[in-house]
């Protein structure tokens, strides 16, 4: 596999280095962009360092772009300004959005599309997740730069949302948008508990008007079959929030559902911290092209 | 048949106009003020009944509530129109990509079509107000105005709906393209769009005369520019044709900046309603306007029932408080022996309550927390507070009876299921209180475990209060004394967080110096009876240093005091409860 650019987010997790050493070893990779956010340069430094040998030794040329995580008009700007300089139309680029928010995937996304790029994506699954929390402490959602969707004046708002291991933030989501109702995406299958931790729990919501859907964010086309289905009735006379909680390839389907459905607005709700224990090791791959 | 429970607390725009209409009370709450021609902000946390006042006072409510009234045609004196601003189209953010300039006149542009299209839908719901001449007419009116025909449609408000659904449309889409300094070139103002369509609206028989009133619901959520449009719009001295009425939480409430760098100010430029209600004994505002509410909620479903007998207070738990004031009364008498019948009313009043808890025995359950008066007192003065647990009272009821109203029908709530519920209701907002990284958006887990610390020492202040304090053992909100700058910072944004998932209440009431005022702090009294608190009452306020609220964040207890020894069991022979 021939790949113009390699873009990934710098991270303290195993599947940083490991994830970017698997790719360059087995496609003909051009050039790295690692993307990192400052507030975090500490807990990622290593792991650049590591990853800037890696990338000396095997020939390929490698740039680093630092982000403010909490400043996200700054990082769009800066996003794009790297992205402008180092794509051409017609380039083939890898998105390794393993440890990439998703806010940064979805512009990058959008950006590099734009530009003419050929787009194909990596998601490495780590060993395991730490037993206790992975991100917390959620800040304001807010919609993504011009993924924002096309909104209708008089018409009611739904919230879909791709749930994952914690309710709370599926209420919050709720609670900030007030939709008139919310469909929840509950993912399929038996991994990490997920029958008793995601599905039985969201069933579970009080309070809250909801339909549900099933979804498998692992399935090839990542569950935007299901959500298209389950969106479609709605697409005319109602403005759609949508977001991914759940299993991060989620965020490969709400990306082409916007593009496919320019009312939908996509929501990202940022945490403000992570636990420096979040994952171990690589396991397999998701990947897929745009 | 199945029953409907009456006290259901769903969000105000989920409810049909008519059901608006009837649910609503007018009374007690300030809510006339918004059928008049001044500025008006309804500040309130949620469930205090902002939006509910606002929509009621839409034309389409109103509406409906003259003609269930029998009135023939409704007077268009006031024409209320609402504005959501909880929409996809304010939480967009491409305007912080944009220079503050375009920025400004962007955030202005949705804002101000949103207030067209809802002012057009508003007058669209009202049959027969144009003749066909002058609907033709104001077509062209509007056309000229706007430099382009309005969109085909056979009337003229629908062609304004369509036209600013186009424009809002079209807008969005240049400002969504992939430029970083993507701009919608044709971007529109209130005073070119809002203004002449409500100037030509008024040269209609049918309106000459009316007075708009736009209402903006959860302005919260509004971006800083769109805040100031709004306020330079307030600052308008003449307010013959329109006037602004103004929804928002009172956390994160928008600044009252204009976008000229001016300012508006209260009881100048606007008048200020909190919708939050400082008092809820029985002949309060709050209390009254209480009744109402759950009186005619039940009359919906054909109860004609007086709330304190739907909700009646348990028959053991009023023979104790009998005996603790007999006690109490004979205590009084032997204080005041020169006393006049006031004094030792007021004694008796004020500690035959606090005499309950002392003498109850320790190993006992919780008090039988039941009654109307109870339910008013635990809601801390906003409205959903108070149908949150009428509806799970109700619910348990009707489960009870298999979700089937009964041949006899449900003729109240046995107090029983009144201590259940709410103490099912109190050990939630602990439950909350844990998780409140979880729940509060800017809360940090070191936040979340501060405040819950904070609330428990509180909850132990009080209850030693209760049992040992002895000339005010019934207080149960506090001010802050000592709040230096490092407290500030440190304490307030914390105090904010427990305000916003609604934990915590800020009140205004006369400070002990005479004339001035003091801000104050109440704790939502369903925290207190999981922990063994009378909610009842608001007899006092406890001043507590900055230093002590935030050694007790650390979890250490607050300074205390005991004045006396408690009293002997009265009711088992027991000691004082003592619950931590």
């Amino acid at each position: 596999m021939k790949v113009n650019l390699l873009i990934a987010a710098a991270s303290w997790e195993d599947r940083f280095c490991l994830g970017l050493e698997r790719t360059i070893n087995t496609a003909s990779v051009n050039k790295v962009v690692i993307f990192y956010f400052e507030e975090y340069a500490d807990w990622t430094s290593e792991s650049r360092a590591r990853a800037k040998a890696f990338c000396e030794r095997e020939h390929v040329a490698v740039r680093f772009a630092s982000l403010k995580y909490q400043r996200p008009d700054d990082a769009w700007h800066n996003i794009r300004s790297v992205l402008v300089e180092e794509i051409r139309p017609g380039d083939e680029i890898l998105v390794d959005i393993s440890t990439m928010p998703r806010e940064a995937i979805w512009t990058i996304f959008f950006i590099a599309e734009h530009l003419g790029a050929s787009i194909c994506y990596n998601y490495n699954r780590p060993e395991g997740y730490s037993s206790e929390w992975l991100s917390r402490d959620p800040d304001r959602p807010r919609f993504v730069y011009k993924l924002s969707g096309v909104a209708t004046l008089g018409v009611p708002s739904i919230l879909v949302a791709l749930t994952g291991f914690d309710v709370d933030r599926t209420r919050q989501l709720i609670n900030f948008y007030q939709p008139a109702f919310t469909l929840l995406g509950l993912q399929i299958g038996e991994q990490y508990e997920n029958i008793e931790l995601n599905v039985r729990k969201h069933l579970g919501l009080e309070g809250v008007k909801f339909r549900q859907f099933k979804v498998d964010a692992y399935a090839q086309d990542h569950g935007l079959g299901a959500i298209r289905r389950a969106v479609s009735p709605f697409r005319l006379n109602h403005n759609l929030i949508v977001s991914s909680l759940g299993p991060k390839p989620s965020a490969i389907a709400l990306y082409r559902l916007c593009k496919e459905f320019p009312f939908c607005a996509l929501a990202y709700t940022p945490a403000r911290q992570f636990n420096k224990n979040y994952s171990w090791g690589i396991d397999g791959a998701v990947s897929g092209s745009l | 048949m199945r029953k409907a429970n009456p006290f259901e607390y769903d969000a105000a725009n989920n409810l049909a106009p008519e059901l608006i209409a009837e649910y609503y009370i007018e009374d007690h709450n300030y809510s006339r003020f918004l059928q008049s021609k001044r500025n008006v902000f309804l500040v309130g946390e949620r469930g205090s009944g902002k939006t509910m006042t606002l929509l009621y006072n839409s034309l389409a409510v109103q509406r409906k509530k003259a003609q269930a009234e029998g009135v023939l045609r409704y007077p268009m004196d006031f024409v209320g129109v609402y504005i959501p601003c909880n929409t996809p189209l304010t939480h967009k953010q491409e305007y912080s990509l944009l220079d503050d300039f375009r920025a400004s006149l962007i955030s202005e542009h949705y804002l101000a079509l949103a207030i067209t299209y809802a002012i057009a839908s508003t007058m669209a719901e009202v049959q027969g107000i144009l003749t066909p001449g002058e609907n033709k007419d104001l077509k062209e009116e509007m056309g000229f105005i706007l430099g382009e025909p309005l969109p085909r449609a056979k009337f003229v408000f629908e062609a304004i709906k369509r036209f600013s659904q186009r424009e809002i449309v079209k807008a969005q889409q240049a400002i969504n393209s992939a430029s970083p300094d993507a701009f919608y070139e044709r971007a529109m103002s209130f005073s070119m769009i809002v203004v002449p369509l409500l100037n030509c609206l008024s040269s209609l028989p049918a309106l000459s005369g009316s007075h708009f009133l736009l209402m903006l619901d959860d302005a919260h959520d509004l971006n800083p520019f769109q805040v100031r449009a709004m306020n330079s719009w307030i600052a308008y001295r003449d307010r013959s044709l329109f006037s602004f009425k103004v929804a928002a939480a009172k956390v994160g409430m928008p600044e009252f900046k204009t976008a000229s760098g001016g300012s508006i100010l209260e009881g100048h430029d606007f008048t200020l309603v909190d919708m939050e209600q400082p008092y809820q004994f029985e002949f309060s505002s709050f209390g009254q306007l209480a009744q109402k509410i759950v009186s005619k909620r039940l009359s919906r479903i054909d109860i004609d029932e007086d709330p304190n007998k739907f909700f009646p207070v348990s028959q053991q738990f009023e023979e104790d408080l009998r005996e603790c004031e007999k006690i109490v009364r004979k205590r009084a008498e032997e204080k005041f022996r020169e006393g006049t019948t006031k004094q030792i009313g007021d004694y008796v009043y004020k500690y035959k309550r606090a005499e309950y808890f002392r003498r109850r025995d320790p190993k006992a359950n919780k008090p039988p927390f039941s009654g109307f008066e109870t339910l008013v007192y635990l809601s801390t003065g906003v409205v959903r507070n108070l149908l949150e647990p009428c509806y799970w009272m109700f619910d348990a009821v009707l489960s009870s009876t298999g979700g089937h109203d009964s041949d006899s029908g449900i003729g109240l709530i046995p107090p029983e299921i009144q201590t259940e519920i709410i103490l099912q209701q109190s050990q939630r907002k602990w439950e909350l209180l844990k998780r409140l990284d979880q729940v509060v958006y800017g809360c940090s887990a070191d936040d979340a475990r501060r405040l819950l610390n904070l609330f428990d020492m509180l909850a132990t202040l009080f209850r030693e209060r209760l049992l040992y304090h002895d000339s005010e053992p019934r207080a149960n909100s506090f001010t802050i004394s000592g709040l230096d700058e490092g407290h500030i910072i440190k304490l307030m944004p914390l105090l904010n967080i427990a305000r916003k998932a609604q934990l915590l209440y800020i009140r205004s009431g006369p400070a002990k110096d005479s004339g001035r005022r003091e801000e104050y702090f109440v704790p939502n009294r369903m925290l207190w009876p999981v922990r063994g608190i009378d909610p009842v009452g608001q007899h006092a306020r406890v001043s507590l240093k900055a230093r002590d609220l935030w050694r007790a964040t650390e979890g250490h207890k607050i300074p205390f005091e005991r004045s006396s020894e408690p009293q002997r069991d009265l009711f088992s022979g027991g000691g004082v409860e003592n619950e931590g």
